[in-house]
């Protein structure tokens, strides 16, 4: 386990290292106008190019990338952001919004296990049943509405409903409502109908009749057999999940002045501020690498039967 | 052990819930939108009122004079002397002079300033007792606004290392570009070669190298900012990175900023003219949705000033309360025009069975009954429509430079005499158009040229270009006929747009605009002008000479896109000709209007309009109180503004913004008359 | 020896799985071929005379008593079979409920009516702007007689436009939905079956999937131009990530069962592994996922069109008018562009995930019966 794990690790130093490479040489592709702040018209040749250099973006890629990588790993300097928060390094501009966002993102996804993963269950015990039914609907409804959409009318039409404020405010505590019921409906939909689907499929398994031949009664068949057995293609989603909460969500952030990582990514990658993109893909890949591996180690902990390391079997 | 996590939370939930129901629910609503008759006390318009700010308020003005606004694009650069636009700074940092709200110059910072006979020098009086503050209110330390402070902007400017987007607007300024390239080359400089000079501790001059007669619009740019020395020094690396890290000595002061999220402005007591500014608080929160919902907001009174999207002014205009709340833009800076392009470079090929080809094109470009018959073919109402469906005919503007840019002689420039015919008669005239249109097709079927003429028109997808697009290709084709022009329009992604389709010459036919840079009208005519990668214009047949590169007084067409060598372009000339005059702007002005008439006669720009400002605002402030300037940035200014009750309605603005007009402009002829500088 | 017809076996087919229920069929059917089996023979005979066994034991049992069975090699090899066909009963079993005929038959009928509808009678372009006696634009015209879904701001149809942009994004996601299906199937399976690639393959996943998507688009964008193949272009490459997550986690799942070990005891070749005993346990898995591929490549179509990467305004597609419909959701009077492409959407999205649920609830064969 530990040598796998670890090897994983190794694996994973080697992934990122191509990921941020090939990130910062696609970046290096985009036309550099933006930069000149539409002034290009009338600025002089030698006035852009002092621009670029300071920028550095002057310098060949081959003698900019291995710069970069100096810069990263003897100093762990990831720069400064060149255009967002001129001058700010991009640490200082990533930390405050990460935190927000994952604020929000945490109780969300509470909400969705909590509420989700029962709602699917129940569904599944239920099949063809009335709640069955209305959960159907409830998935369908989120699945068929685009989200931009719905989250409008929830912010207009619910905020006046309750008398809850349209937009975020740090200082009060009831504006967080709204949005948190917007990240979470779609997580419950979703967490709901694969519960649902993974429970109806061990439902006609052997184990279950002899099970209830046995004499268990259904709710004891259902958690201790089925759940368990539903729960382990799920539990490779969870720490993913977990970790991504600090990527928030685009639509809610901007629809509600939520001042989180939602649309970070998209705004600087569109105002090609490549050393934000950078830090910010590191964040994500870094994320994305141990959420990976550790929804793997927790699906071999749930279920003895996988494995990765032992070769179970005749080869 | 999942059941008590499930339990937890849930209770986390109800708490909060109730902490939300029960005390205060938001800000509490000061500026109800009570949908009445627009109320507007038209003699506030421009007095310095000598009020104190508490009382002396006219009549309709709120309770409490606070702004609310949504934002939509952060701060990003906080150091006021790095970027291309100083509007951010413009509450904050007091420049030499200001505007007023006719847009005449008015001291601010300098309290009087004189110029030399032959122009070239410059000197100002700085006030004294104003003090540099920080951004809680607290003085810093000893320190007072002094001449020194612009030397010190201008020196972080002309220093290469710093990469100040705006050091090229300096180099007309003695001794300044050799300074810059020196720099840049690795050699030493010495600042004592350079005209900016602090001649006493509270007077600066500034040398240049040739009369500027719009000198006093540039003060209003980001080298016009004074910055403290001791202070940059004293931050190092973090000048600049944030609302602490600067230093106020303007009308207000940032207290509070949380990025993409909250900004608070609050006036500060100590401002020399505090008398003027009776706002007390400026509230901005950031929503990158505010379009759609900040109309929302203005009708529960969360902000005071909110644009109407293009897809809600329908519903506003069509319920009578509330159109009673929005009035139309002000015109902006930009103003917009169709141009035929001289150097083609578009792909040829075959688009539904019409063929593109340059030297199709180049013939039909250079005929001019082509060029007119199209130049009368435009409907530019139906094009502004696009974009404000309800007061298109006011935004029409017949000349290249935009209205309300400057005044001679009691008029508007371009209501002077050799741009009135253009300006003052609709220019879309169907049956003229299909004259020339006859007289075209006849003149080039006789050249050989097979028609329909097949033009190449891109446009940016980011944005409504490809609605108008649409619609003027369509109105053309239709009222010209297909078998004499056809259209190809194609979307390009707004990454790189200018490059890839203007400057690259990658187009026939385009609707582009053009921003001015200084208060002269010298500054429109750049794009037509040799060197300008606009319509590339002295490619046209006859209107320059091509020469070897070396020849005395040759110059290039455009570095990177037109890399022939030129003479003798027949506009840029008759233009150098008109500026040599610097002392008469009368005259000045008028032989630069008939430069721009010669372009119109022969049709080579299609003015339409302002089109970038159209649209609604509902807004509880009175525009024409607020500071006027054409560019830089006194538009951002809170100066003399006051809060309203009830926001103003169209009707109104259209009355008041002729009042206005004749107002500045006999300002204006008054100014000139006593020989001040404006 | 006749041939015995009827009793050749037409296909061997082993099926995959037998519950109790087949397996009780099958003994049922074993037992009557028995049966016709025995009659068969003693039919096939030739006419002889009966053997006569003697009571009393004295008479000897000689040779010509006994009449020696053919070898019948069809006969050997044939073990029982039933004519189960697995996606012959997925789709009885599909058929049978009212519902999911019902929706099918309407979704035909829409994608049907996508491609007929330009050749219809009285139908506008969807591109044209159209304008009054006046000249004046007949911009946000309500439905009426002449306009059946009213006009847009720019005063097009928007009738044709919704058929026009439905076609678009229905071109768009089946491409999508098919690349993603037929990559994520292919690189799933090798990905979780080969566990000595189990590294390569995650660290090829992980570089996809780091790769901010929004930077590949932009790129192809600005050296592709905005249009409908760089938009099926981008959903292809990183489409097929999701699908293959799934595959591989549900391999993994059923890798190392005792029914794969032993098909491994047999010899079986892994790709017969993988095709034949561990996808078909996944099959309700990959219906549900296809299913639900195009309204989600439809998703991100108007996501991508609200972060302004979209196709361009003038190419209608369903995201871009969901986008244009948004921006006009808060005025009465022009609501109906925003309900009228939301409708379109809300159809096919639910009748796709309608169908893909019934057809991975029919798809799972214990519910074959």
């Amino acid at each position: 386990m530990i040598r796998y794990t670890l090897g994983r690790c190794g694996r994973a130093c080697i992934t990122i290292f191509l990921v941020l490479s090939i990130v910062f040489l696609l970046m290096r592709l985009m036309p550099v106008e933006t930069y000149f702040q539409g002034r290009s018209d009338t600025m002089t040749d030698t006035l852009k190019e002092n621009i670029l250099r300071g920028l550095g973006l002057l310098d060949p890629w081959y003698v900019a990338l291995p710069n970069f990588w100096k810069n990263l790993l003897l100093h762990g300097d990831l720069g400064e952001s060149i255009v967002m928060r001129v001058g700010v390094p991009v640490t200082k501009v990533i930390w405050p919004k990460a935190v927000v966002s994952f604020q929000f993102g945490i109780i969300s996804l509470a909400i969705q296990l909590v509420i989700g993963m029962p709602l699917g269950v129940l569904m599944a015990r239920k099949k063809g049943g009335i709640i069955d039914k209305a959960g159907n609907l409830y998935v369908l409804l989120i699945n068929s509405l685009p989200q931009a959409v719905y989250f409008l009318l929830i912010q207009l039409y619910l905020s006046t409903l309750l008398g809850l404020p349209m937009l975020f405010k740090s200082s009060v505590p009831s504006s967080r409502i709204l949005p948190i019921i917007c990240l979470s409906l779609g997580g419950i939909a979703s967490n709901a109908m694969w519960m649902r689907r993974y429970m109806v499929d061990q439902l006609n398994m052997d184990y279950i009749r002899l099970a209830r031949a046995k004499g268990m009664t259904s709710g004891q068949v259902a958690f201790r057999h089925i759940f368990r057995n539903a729960l382990v293609p799920m539990v490779q989603s969870l720490p993913a999940s977990l970790l991504f909460t600090i990527s928030g969500s685009l639509y809610v952030e901007s629809l509600f002045s939520i001042n989180g990582m939602g649309g970070l990514l998209i705004t600087s990658i569109q105002r090609q501020d490549n050393p934000l993109v950078q830090a910010m893909v590191l964040l994500y890949s870094v994320i994305s690498v141990l959420g990976l591996l550790l929804g793997d180690l927790a699906m071999m902990l749930v279920d003895p039967r996988i494995t990765f390391t032992k070769k179970g079997g005749s080869r | 052990m999942k059941k008590w996590i499930a339990l937890l939370l849930t209770a986390m939930m109800m708490l909060s819930c109730l902490a939300g129901c029960g005390g205060d629910n938001n800000a509490a609503n000061n500026n109800n939108a009570s949908q009445g008759e627009a109320n507007n006390s038209g003699e506030q318009n421009g007095e310095n009122n000598a009020t104190t700010p508490d009382d002396g308020k006219p009549e309709g003005a709120a309770e409490e004079q606070v702004v609310k606004l949504l934002y939509t694009s952060e701060i990003s650069d906080w150091n006021p002397l790095h970027p291309s636009a100083g509007g951010t700074w413009a509450n904050w940092i007091d420049t030499l002079v200001e505007y007023d709200n006719y847009g005449l110059c008015q001291p601010c910072l300098a309290e009087s300033w004189t110029r030399s006979e032959d122009g070239l020098t410059w000197t100002f009086k700085v006030r004294e007792g104003v003090r540099w503050q920080q951004y809680d209110g607290s003085f810093y330390g000893d320190e007072y606004v002094k001449a020194e402070d612009w030397v010190t902007s201008a020196k972080w400017i002309l220093d290469p290392v710093n990469t100040a987007r705006t050091a090229d607007l300096l180099f007309d300024i003695v001794g300044a570009e050799d300074y810059y390239l020196a720099l840049e080359a690795g050699q030493t400089a010495d600042w004592e070669t350079v005209g900016i000079k602090a001649i006493s501790e509270y007077e600066i001059q500034y040398t240049l190298t040739e009369p500027c007669p719009w000198f006093l619009s540039r003060l209003t740019y980001n080298w016009g900012y004074p910055t403290s020395a001791k202070f940059m020094e004293e931050m190092g690396a973090s000048f600049g990175t944030d609302n602490t890290t600067i230093l106020y000595c303007g009308a207000f002061l940032c207290t509070e900023w949380e990025p993409q999220s909250y900004t608070l402005n609050e006036r500060n007591p100590e401002y020399w003219d505090i008398e003027d500014i009776h706002i007390e608080r400026i509230e901005e929160t950031y929503n990158a949705e505010a379009d759609v919902v900040g109309p929302e907001l203005l009708l529960r009174g969360d902000v005071t000033s909110a644009e109407i999207p293009g897809s809600q002014i329908d519903e506003w205009m069509s319920d009578p309360a509330k159109a009673a709340c929005i009035r139309p833009n002000r015109p902006g800076t930009y103003n917009y025009w169709f141009l035929f392009n001289f150097m083609p470079t578009y792909e040829e090929k075959t688009v539904d069975g019409y063929t593109l080809n340059h030297e199709q094109w180049l013939k039909a470009a250079n005929n001019l009954n082509f060029r007119k018959a199209l130049y009368y073919g435009v409907d530019r109402v139906k094009v502004i429509k696009i974009y404000d469906p309800y007061n298109a005919e006011a935004f029409v503007c017949g000349s290249i430079t935009k209205p309300d840019f400057c005044a001679a002689g009691g008029a508007d420039y371009i209501y002077s005499e050799p741009l009135k015919p253009y300006t003052t008669v609709d220019q879309f005239q169907p049956d003229e158009a299909v004259k020339y249109r006859d007289l075209a097709k006849a003149e080039l079927e006789a050249a050989g040229v097979t028609l329909p003429i097949v033009a190449y028109m891109p446009y940016n997808t980011g944005g409504s270009d490809g609605d108008m697009a649409v619609v003027v290709t369509q109105q053309l084709e239709a009222l010209l006929g297909t078998d004499f022009i056809k259209f190809i329009i194609e979307g390009y992604p707004d990454t790189d747009y200018l490059n890839n389709c203007r400057r690259s010459g990658n187009y026939s036919f385009q609707l582009c605009y053009w921003g001015p840079d200084y208060a002269d009208p010298l500054t429109y005519t750049d794009p037509f002008r040799l060197g300008q990668a606009y319509a590339y214009l002295w490619r046209a047949d006859g209107a320059a000479t091509q020469v070897e590169e070396g020849t005395p007084g040759a110059r290039k067409g455009r570095n990177g896109w037109d890399e022939t060598w030129w003479i003798h372009h027949d506009y840029t000339d008759m233009v150098e000709e008109a500026a040599k005059e610097v002392i008469d702007m009368e005259k000045r002005y008028n032989d630069l209007a008939e430069c721009e008439a010669w372009l119109l006669e022969n049709a080579y720009a299609i003015p339409v309009g302002p089109i970038g400002s159209c649209g609604y605002t509902a807004s509880y402030l009175n525009p024409f109180e607020s500071q006027f300037a054409p560019f830089g940035l006194s538009d951002a200014r809170y100066k003399y503004q006051w809060v309203y009750e009830d926001a103003m309605d169209s009707e109104t603005y259209l009355e008041q913004l002729e009042v206005w007009e004749q107002e500045r402009a006999a300002r204006i002829a008054a100014a000139q008359e006593a020989g001040i500088d404006y | 020896m006749t041939d015995n017809k009827n009793q050749t076996p037409e296909k061997k087919e082993t099926p995959f799985f037998r519950s109790y229920e087949d397996r009780k069929i099958m003994d049922l059917q074993e037992g009557f071929a028995a049966t016709n089996q025995l009659a068969d023979l003693q039919m096939a005979r030739p006419e002889t005379e009966p053997p006569t066994v003697c009571d009393d034991g004295e008479t000897p049992l000689t040779d010509d008593l006994f009449q020696p069975a053919e070898y019948d090699a069809a006969n050997a090899e044939r073990i029982g079979y039933s004519n189960y066909s697995y996606w012959g009963s997925t789709l009885r079993v599909f058929l049978k409920s009212k519902v999911s005929v019902g929706i099918l038959i309407f979704l035909v009928l829409i994608l049907a009516f996508t491609f007929i509808q330009p050749y219809l009678p009285n139908q506008h372009d969807p591109y044209v702007v159209n304008n009054d006696e006046l000249g004046a634009t007949l911009r946000n015209q309500k439905p009426d007689s002449v306009f059946w879904f009213g006009t847009n701001a720019l005063g097009q149809d928007l009738w044709s436009r919704i058929w026009q942009g439905t076609r678009t994004s229905l071109i768009i996601a089946l491409c999508a939905a098919a690349s993603s299906m037929m990559l994520g199937i292919v690189m799933g399976c090798a990905w979780g079956y080969a566990r000595k690639f189990d590294w390569l393959f995650t660290e090829i996943y992980n570089l996809f999937d780091n790769i901010p998507y929004t930077i590949l688009r932009m790129l192809l964008i600005y050296i592709m131009r905005p249009s409908i193949g760089t938009m099926i272009l981008v959903m292809c490459l990183t489409g097929w990530l999701p699908m293959s997550k799934y595959i591989r986690n549900m391999i993994l799942i059923y890798r190392d069962r005792e029914f794969n070990l032993a098909s491994r005891c047999l010899g079986t070749s892994s790709f017969q592994i993988i095709v034949k005993n561990i996808l078909p346990q996944l099959v309700s898995v990959i219906m549900l996922q296809t299913a639900l591929a195009i309204p989600n490549a439809i998703g991100s179509e108007v996501f991508l069109t609200y972060i302004g990467l979209g196709l361009p305004v003038n190419i209608p597609s369903l995201g871009n008018l969901v986008d244009e419909g948004r921006k006009v959701m808060l005025v009465e009077a022009q609501r109906y562009q925003l309900i009228f492409p939301l409708l379109m959407v809300s159809a096919i999205t639910v009748s796709f995930y309608a169908l893909g649920n019934a057809f991975a609830d029919a798809s799972d064969p214990r519910n074959h019966r």
